[in-house]
């Protein structure tokens, strides 16, 4: 019953809820397009705190748009912000806050010298006043808007503040004055013929009525409130001016009827399921049984009163905890943005090392590859000029065999050769001399047999070159004894090999030939040892010695040879008689 | 000096002729008997198809025509009895691995000098005598130790003397006779003299044919003519019998 006056203000001022919703979707879709400008922004925000259902986002929207506004420095905005900020926080019951930004709002609509946004301040300040049982300020503000809009030609709204206005009045218990604003928003809707406008002033008056005892005139007006209110559909005010029919019948003693429309009135409540109203009317019921002296009813409408009572307290408090909860949320949810908007930020940054990082990769793995194509192909150009040389090696090698062979072929060939001469020359002079030739060819062919039988070696081993050598000699000269060798380990190369081959040579060919004629126990020794400063060579028979020999003179030709080829070997060579002859070479240790 | 009979016969294989011929001349004055010297593998093969007492061949690995030395030398491993060595200037190790898979009992390698000719033909017959192919191709090789080698091959004995080897073919030898550290072979014909005990060629005869009859004769017993006491008839020769081997030997020749 006396909120009636604030559910006419909301009806007015918040049309269809389906729509806003649709509108705030939209709204948020728009939003979402980061891209758009401040101020674009900040009137889509406004909007959509305005039509958005949900009460803690609407707030978030409209805090979020004075913010904007503020910064912009668009008071207009501000004030439509602050304005809303109102309207959200009544709605979430904070009602000081809610007065306070209302104010807000209004002050700076004052300072724009914006009439008609003044009126609806002063409107919502008057209802909200209404809901706060603040009657008084009520009126003034209520007063204010009407004083306003009387000034202006919006009819509807200067009838349905009159009308609030009116309410207040009646409210307060200012009979006259409620009847007079009543009477002249019913002489006003004869103009506009709005059903609510009428419904409302009607079913108000009559309440007035009722309150100064004219009951027949308040039945008659609540019966056409009643009427008119029942087809809108309006159950919660159609309940409430029957209750008040149920209470004028209750005066006049007419309980049945009285009781009739009390029931209705709770049936009509409890259907659509409004508590207060419920609550009142189980009173009303109580206290009208308990007069009748119906007891037990009495107390099953007190019952239901007190439960009513004790729910509605509940809801109260449960309010008080939604409250609580919704600024809770909002907090949390402002924790949740800051950090969402870190997490951005930190995204943002990762995003960039990232890209940064793939691109520094990317790069890093084409000049990887480009560094590898690079070295395999000079691995591959290295390989076939492996080949090539290990091809050429090969030629090489293989040409340097086919040398080899030749060389000893020939030189086999050579020696064959004089050996074949020598035999057609038996007892010839001539023979000695061709037998000679063919023993120094076949010291030169061993040299080379032994230094070319395996792979390029360069250098030949003393030892077995020089035994083999005598060995040979003394084969071909029938020599029945055996010769003593001493040879050191030593390898000389093949430079040295040969005129050694051939010194060697005419030595031991020398004594095999003159030096045992009549020796009894002949020997031959041969000793090579190499010191740090030369290489000694040392051969020696226990023949009859040289100077007896006829040799020198027969073999001034072997003879000679060796005194050249010592000198093409830088060394020197000395003959000593003793117990036979020694030849004693030095040589450059090589 | 000696029988033709008595020398080893050698056949050379060796497309250079002046080298075979020289090769052939130095193996004459070492005594040996060279049977022929052919220069293709098909000439050789004929040689020795025609010459069944060719004792060795001597082979240069390269020859002309379809077949090699080598090639040659299997054919000869697969019908012939017969040593040979390779004559070569090649120490190529390709080469080499074919030489060695036909296992010749020599190397001789080129360019040589007598020495290594004679050496070269001794080790072939050594191996041969006792079924050793040469394993080593390069390297010092040294005459075996003279007048002490008493080498049996095919129906022969081989007995070196003053650095060549003389045949005896087994069933001409009479008897053999021991004198402190020397031998004498008797022979039908001829008669050697060795600087060998008489055991070490007495382990190289076939034992089915030669008895020991006395400390210091060992004889042929299918040439035994007859015997009188203790004594045996062998051609024109009367041998003693000793004690110790009467038994044995009387149980051979019963008396009818």
């Amino acid at each position: 019953m006396k909120r009636i006056v604030a559910f006419v203000f909301l009806f007015a001022f918040m049309n269809s809820w389906s729509q806003s919703a649709k509108t705030a979707d939209s709204l948020g879709k728009v939003l979402r397009q980061r891209n758009l400008p401040k101020e674009e922004r900040l009137m889509l925000l406004i909007d959509r705190a305005y039509h958005h259902q949900n009460i803690d986002t609407s707030l978030f929207l409209a805090k979020r748009a004075l913010q904007i506004a503020t910064e912009l420095n668009k008071p207009v905005q501000q004030a439509r912000a602050w304005e809303e900020i109102g309207h959200v926080e009544r709605r979430l019951g904070n009602n000081d806050v809610s007065l306070q930004a209302s104010l807000n709002a209004l002050r700076i609509y004052e300072s724009l010298q914006l009439p008609e946004r003044q009126a609806a301040s002063y409107a919502q300040l008057g209802s909200n006043s209404i809901s706060d049982n603040d009657y008084i300020s009520a009126i003034a503000y209520l007063k204010k808007a009407k004083l306003i809009y009387q000034n202006s030609d919006n009819t509807l709204n200067q009838v349905l503040t009159t009308l609030n206005l009116g309410e207040a009045y009646r409210l307060v218990g200012y009979m006259d004055s409620a009847a007079t604003c009543f009477k002249e928003t019913l002489k006003r809707n004869e103009q506009l013929q709005n059903d609510i406008v009428q419904g409302y002033s009607s079913g108000n008056l009559g309440m007035v009525y009722s309150v100064q005892s004219e009951f027949a005139t308040a039945k008659e007006l609540l019966t056409e409130a009643i009427s008119i209110l029942r087809n809108l559909g309006d159950d919660y005010s159609t309940s409430v001016y029957l209750a008040a029919l149920g209470e004028i019948y209750q005066k006049e003693k007419k309980w049945d009827l009285a009781e009739e429309k009390l029931r209705e009135a709770l049936d009509m409540a409890t259907t659509a399921g409004l508590k207060e109203q419920i609550r009142d009317f189980s009173a009303q019921l109580a206290s009208l049984y308990e007069i009748q002296g119906r007891f037990s009813d009495a107390l099953y409408y007190q019952k239901k009163y007190q439960i009513y009572q004790d729910s509605l307290v509940n809801k109260a408090s449960i309010k008080k905890i939604e409250q609580l909860k919704s600024s809770y949320e909002i907090d949390k949810r402002e924790t949740e943005i800051s950090a969402l908007n870190r997490i951005n930020s930190y995204q943002k940054n990762t995003l960039i090392s990232l890209v940064a990082g793939i691109c520094l990769f990317i790069y890093l793995s084409y000049l990887l590859f480009k560094g590898n194509k690079t070295i395999k192909k000079a691995n591959i150009d290295l390989s076939d000029q492996k080949l090539i040389i290990a091809n050429r090696e090969r030629e090489k090698a293989l040409l340097l065999k086919e040398l080899n062979h030749r060389v000893k072929n020939n030189l086999q060939m050579i020696a064959s050769l004089l050996n074949l001469q020598s035999r057609e020359l038996t007892g010839h002079p001539a023979q000695e001399a061709i037998i000679a030739g063919k023993n120094r060819v076949e010291a030169l062919s061993l040299v080379h047999s032994k230094l070319y039988q395996e792979g390029v070696e360069t250098r030949i081993y003393l030892k077995e070159y020089i035994e083999e050598l005598v060995l040979g000699l003394f084969h071909g000269y029938n020599i029945g004894f055996e010769p003593d060798f001493d040879i050191a380990h030593i390898s000389i190369s093949v430079d040295k090999a040969v005129p050694l081959a051939l010194i060697i040579n005419e030595i031991v060919i020398n004594s095999l030939k003159y030096a045992y004629d009549g020796i009894k126990n002949p020997n031959l020794k041969v000793k090579v040892d190499e010191t740090n400063t030369d290489l000694k060579i040392e051969i020696s028979d226990n023949g009859i010695g040289f100077s007896k020999q006829e040799g020198e003179k027969n073999n001034s030709f072997g003879i000679k040879l060796i005194t050249s080829l010592i000198q093409q070997l830088d060394g020197s060579i000395e003959r000593t008689n003793r117990n036979g002859t020694l030849w004693t070479m030095k040589l450059k240790p090589v | 000096m000696t029988n033709q009979a008595s020398k080893v016969k050698l056949l050379i294989v060796e497309d250079e002729i002046l080298l075979a011929n020289d090769i052939a001349n130095r193996l004459s004055d070492n005594n040996y008997t060279i049977v022929g010297i052919a220069d293709t593998a098909i000439k050789a093969l004929d040689f020795l198809s025609k010459n069944q007492d060719i004792d060795m061949v001597l082979i240069d690995i390269i020859l002309k025509g379809d077949r090699d030395g080598i090639e040659l030398a299997r054919i000869i491993n697969d019908t012939y009895n017969i040593p040979f060595l390779f004559l070569t200037s090649h120490a190529d190790s390709y080469l080499i691995e074919r030489a060695k898979s036909v296992r010749p009992y020599a190397y001789l390698l080129k360019p040589f000098n007598d020495r290594q000719v004679s050496i070269a033909i001794e080790l072939a017959l050594k191996n041969f005598a006792i079924k050793m192919p040469e394993k080593q191709i390069l390297g010092q090789k040294t005459f075996l130790p003279t007048e002490n080698q008493v080498l049996q091959i095919k129906d022969s004995l081989f007995l070196k003397k003053s650095q060549h080897f003389e045949r005896v073919p087994i069933e001409e030898i009479l008897f053999l006779e021991a004198d402190s550290n020397y031998c004498t072979v008797y022979t039908r014909t001829d008669r050697f003299m060795y600087s060998v005990g008489l055991n070490k060629i007495e382990a190289q005869l076939p034992p089915d044919r030669f008895l020991r009859i006395h400390r210091s004769y060992v004889v042929n017993i299918n040439l035994v003519d007859g015997f009188e006491g203790n004594m045996l008839f062998i051609g024109e020769n009367k041998l003693p019998v000793s004690k110790s081997h009467k038994e044995n030997v009387f149980r051979l020749f019963r008396t009818i």
